[in-house]
């Protein structure tokens, strides 16, 4: 059985879905399952038979997705880059369950994320004005 | 519908090979591509089951004898190869996470019922989940693997740094297991029968690490949990990061009150010997315990635990620091938690 990571990336030329450690601890492979976030680089692919499966590629399009990846930039949340798609998965994800998370549920939303460069700090005010802008927008 | 693939002789090289269309049909767009019926026809190195119904799924185990799988977290990161790599599975894969008896949750009079492949987070969103198996669930696991992980799989597993494993310990919690034709491990062929189901409390199954009372032809089909047996509980984890599913150690207590005395009280470490710690011994001394019999006999009780316990260094710890942690935590337990509760000030 080969891993889902690979049949998005090379099957379906998803490449938006990164893969990093390949074990489960990065967040790079974050992919949405049926409205939940998963890491694709430990999921057999014939485990999502029958579900809904989405990638950054749809997600960024979306109204919420965009605001997302707007909340991410504002603020210095995207410096080399390499963590930015898997979060801004796991960010659409909190927010499609929370539309507005404490700063601890936040935390909690990308604890499954690894950043080496911003400390986080900068990515959980930028989930904080995408809520915020989320809101405005009544979504 | 079921899907026996055959085992491929293909070497598992990463991936490369070009496979059939895979179930996951995420279209160009990246919309929500659906299965739409089509098996998990992708390449394998070794046979994917999929069961529709628990009858076949013990039916395949029996036959093949196919390892369960339903999150596949803990499995795929253990048979993993090297980077970029898909994980070489030996056996052939039983995959039971669709299947809807083993998915559910149910409360039934006294107890909860949890599917064996009923995912954490949905395990935490029920409401009749005790707290202190939500607070574990919080704390075991980054929403990705709690959203794929399962209670069946953790007990499946027997890490003895099995977080939940520890938490279901205190609770009491009792193991379903089913085969057909009562052929539970007990030699012969699996059977085409009857669906045979036994409980067995969760100390009895595991048995070592990485061992347990499962028989080749059984698979987990539930957990028991006693309801109304937390009237106060406590729960820590210690570990370096949460996402990581692996702790360096897991401490569990919880029990009832009858008045300001202690009821009943069960307390379990995790990742401080082969399998949970837990004394029945010890519990009996806390039984009627008021605030000051606590006091008197904590000395005791911390001595007599900290003599059962045998941990080991590992990646993830020493045992000197493990040793001392759990001295910590007892005493955390014992002249703080405790005496709140005792005295009514929670
Ligand atoms: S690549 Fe999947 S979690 Fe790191
Ligand atoms: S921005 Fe560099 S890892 Fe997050």
């Amino acid at each position: 059985m080969r891993r889902l990571l690979d049949v998005l990336r090379e099957d379906c030329g998803l490449t938006a879905v990164k893969e990093g450690c390949g074990e489960g601890e990065c967040g790079a492979c974050s992919i949405i399952i049926d409205d939940r976030v998963v890491d694709s680089c430990i999921l057999p692919a014939g485990a999502v038979e029958g579900c809904a499966v989405e990638t950054l590629e749809h997600i960024r399009e979306t109204p919420r997705g965009r605001l997302v990846v707007d909340g991410l930039s504002q603020g210095g949340g995207v410096q080399c880059g390499f963590c930015t798609p898997g979060m801004t998965v796991a960010i659409d994800a909190l927010l499609r369950h929370n539309r507005a998370p404490s700063e601890h549920e936040i935390r909690d939303g990308i604890s499954g994320n690894l950043c080496r460069c911003t400390g986080y700090q900068q990515i959980i005010e930028g989930v904080q004005r995408t809520a915020d802008a989320l809101q405005e927008l009544g979504e | 519908m079921s899907t026996a693939e055959n085992a491929s002789t293909n070497a598992a090289t990463g991936g490369t090979a070009s496979g059939a269309t895979g179930p996951a049909t995420g279209d160009g767009a990246g919309g929500a591509g659906t299965g739409g019926g089509a098996t998990g026809g992708a390449d394998t190195n070794a046979a994917w089951l999929h069961p529709r119904d628990l009858a076949e799924a013990l039916s395949l185990r029996a036959e093949h004898g196919a390892v369960p799988l339903a999150g596949a977290t803990d499995l795929c990161v253990r048979y993993r190869g090297s980077a970029g790599t898909l994980p070489a599975f030996t056996r052939p894969i039983l995959f039971i996470g669709r299947i809807k008896e083993l998915c559910e949750i149910t409360v039934h009079e006294h107890e909860l019922r949890v599917g064996a492949a009923a995912v954490y987070t949905e395990v935490a969103a029920h409401p009749a989940t005790p707290a202190i198996l939500k607070r574990t669930i919080a704390e075991l696991a980054a929403p990705q693997l709690r959203n794929v992980g399962t209670i069946g799989g953790n007990i499946g597993n027997a890490s003895p740094a099995g977080d939940a494993v520890c938490t279901l310990y205190a609770l009491n919690a009792e193991v379903e297991l089913a085969s057909r034709d009562g052929r539970g491990g007990h030699g012969g062929h699996g059977g085409r029968g009857e669906i045979v189901r036994r409980r067995v409390p969760i100390e009895d199954v595991i048995t070592g690490p990485g061992q347990t009372a499962i028989g080749p032809y059984e698979l987990i089909t539930a957990v028991f949990i006693p309801l109304g047996c937390d009237d106060f509980s406590f729960y820590r984890k210690v570990g370096t990061r949460r996402a990581n599913a692996l702790s360096k150690l897991a401490f569990a207590a919880c029990g009832t009150l009858e008045g300001r005395a202690i009821g009943r009280l069960s307390l379990a470490i995790g990742a401080v010997g082969p399998t949970v710690i837990r004394s029945r011994a010890l519990e009996e001394r806390l039984q009627g315990a008021d605030w000051q019999q606590v006091r008197t006999l904590r000395n005791e009780l911390v001595d007599g635990y900290l003599e059962l316990i045998s941990p080991i260094d590992d990646q993830r710890s020493s045992s000197s620091y493990r040793r001392r942690v759990t001295k910590n935590l007892l005493a955390e337990f014992f002249d703080r938690c405790l005496p709140g509760y005792l005295h009514g000030s929670h």
